[in-house]
């Protein structure tokens, strides 16, 4: 786990970032009112056509119906330069609903795809449900898949790429789960990754 | 001198116009002369008449004449049987049957057909039919009933009756016709042999579909996973997550 702000690691159920001091209660003096952020799909810097947007919403139906308890959604949004897309991102995941409003258990079950178009930044973020699931070299490596259609200004075709590696290791990271269960192995530790930003 | 020759000149010429022509240059040839009158008027029954009705003896009123020369076209039209009806005026019982005999002969080359020969002064039918027509119809039963069929249609005049005589005889002609088919015995048609099974095809096209609805809203066919949510946890003031964050500039 890191600081969305300093990208130091920090521990769990800590309050504030013992390097930056950072917390969330910092950034809703710093960003301000919630912008309104629809169930699926948010297309604030109009990246996708209503075709895209409906075929999108569509394969996030069927992951979800595929994935019991998962919530996903995509927000494309122009945030200011003054501001890290990053803490933005954790801001907003903590601050809006990605889940129905009747869902009261599963908040945490959510990944969101972020794009950034003022720092041209993709962000892959997940709940605390799926923190053990989905690592963050796990993360990179789905966001990896679409970087190349991302480059090309094809954000629909990489988002769908994104979608796909991701249910991908869902399934992967649910079978491993099943099969430890049944079969208990000694945990191994898992590499972390150091560098995550990739600069084009 | 001039005065004896000027008037031995004149006698010569009084005598002259006295003399017959004797000019022997062959005659122009001469204009045929303006036929008579009474060549001119041609026999109406020379031609059979396009409408199947010769109405000589104006028996029909112009809305019946109309209707009957309908019924003749189109029987000819979808079962080739070829009737004309004719009207005269003034004719003996003899006389119409030769007539009808004759017009028989010269107006109808199908196969099934006939004439009736309609005389206002004996105010009677008479029928000339075709040899097949005749073979026809006494297949399909005896020809008698025909002709009492006909007879007694007769006592209710000409405008009623012939139609109705015309029937008669279109029906019993038909009927030997259907009958003569029906042995044919021809194949269905194909929308007979294939409407039924497309039509129980639709229905269970319909069916399964509405199934597979039903299964896939059940979610059947779809392979779930059940995720399960951890026990809450927070960090740096958050209550559902959004640390784990990779990013990648494009």
């Amino acid at each position: 786990m890191r600081c969305p702000s300093c990208l130091n690691p920090i521990e769990e159920s800590v309050d504030a970032c013992p390097h930056c001091h950072f917390s969330i209660l910092g950034l809703d003096k710093r960003f301000g009112t919630v912008p309104r952020i629809n169930r699926y799909i948010t297309d604030l810097s109009s990246l996708f056509t209503e075709r895209q947007e409906r075929h999108l919403k569509q394969q996030i139906v069927r992951m979800e119906r595929s994935f019991i308890g998962l919530h996903l959604a995509i927000v494309t949004m122009d945030v200011h330069r003054r501001f890290k897309p990053r803490e933005y991102l954790f801001w907003l995941t903590n601050r809006c609903r990605f889940c129905p409003i009747d869902s009261r258990e599963e908040r945490s079950l959510f990944i969101v795809l972020f794009f950034d178009t003022a720092s041209r930044t993709a962000l892959l973020t997940t709940g605390y449900g799926l923190h053990a699931t989905c690592s963050e070299e796990n993360l990179q490596s789905a966001l990896a898949t679409g970087l190349p259609e991302f480059k090309k200004n094809r954000i629909y075709h990489g988002s769908v790429a994104v979608f796909k590696a991701v249910a991908g290791l869902l399934k992967s990271q649910l079978r491993l789960q099943k099969s430890s269960a049944t079969n208990p192995q000694p945990v191994r530790a898992m590499a972390t990754s150091t560098e995550i930003e990739e600069t084009t | 001198m001039k005065i004896l020759l000027f008037l031995i000149a004149l006698a010569l010429t009084l005598q002259a116009q006295d003399l017959p022509n004797l000019d022997f240059r062959p005659a122009a040839p001469r204009k045929p002369l303006a036929p008579l009158e009474s060549d001119t008027v041609k026999d109406p029954l020379a031609v059979k008449p396009e409408s199947r009705l010769a109405d000589l003896a104006n028996v029909f009123e112009p809305a019946s004449r109309v209707r009957l020369t309908k019924i003749l076209k189109r029987e000819y039209s979808r079962h080739r049987i070829s009737i004309y009806v004719v009207t005269v005026s003034t004719m003996d019982a003899p006389s119409t049957v030769k007539l009808g005999e004759q017009l028989r002969k010269d107006w109808i080359t199908d196969d099934l057909g006939g004439v009736l020969v309609y005389s206002r002064s004996t105010d009677k039918v008479s029928v000339a039919l075709t040899d097949a027509a005749i073979k026809k119809i006494k297949e399909s039963g005896p020809i008698q009933e025909l002709a009492n069929q006909i007879d007694k249609f007769n006592f209710e005049g000409p405008t009623r009756g012939l139609p109705k005589s015309i029937t008669a005889i279109l029906n019993q002609l038909r009927v030997s016709q259907d009958v003569g088919t029906a042995v044919d015995d021809k194949p269905l048609p194909l929308f007979l042999i294939y409407g039924p099974i497309l039509i129980v095809l639709l229905i269970l096209g319909i069916g399964m579909y509405k199934v597979c609805i039903i299964l896939v809203a059940n979610r059947v066919f779809t392979r779930t996973h059940v995720l399960h949510t951890p026990p809450v946890q927070t960090s740096l003031g958050s209550k559902t997550g959004g640390i784990n964050t990779v990013e990648m500039k494009f």
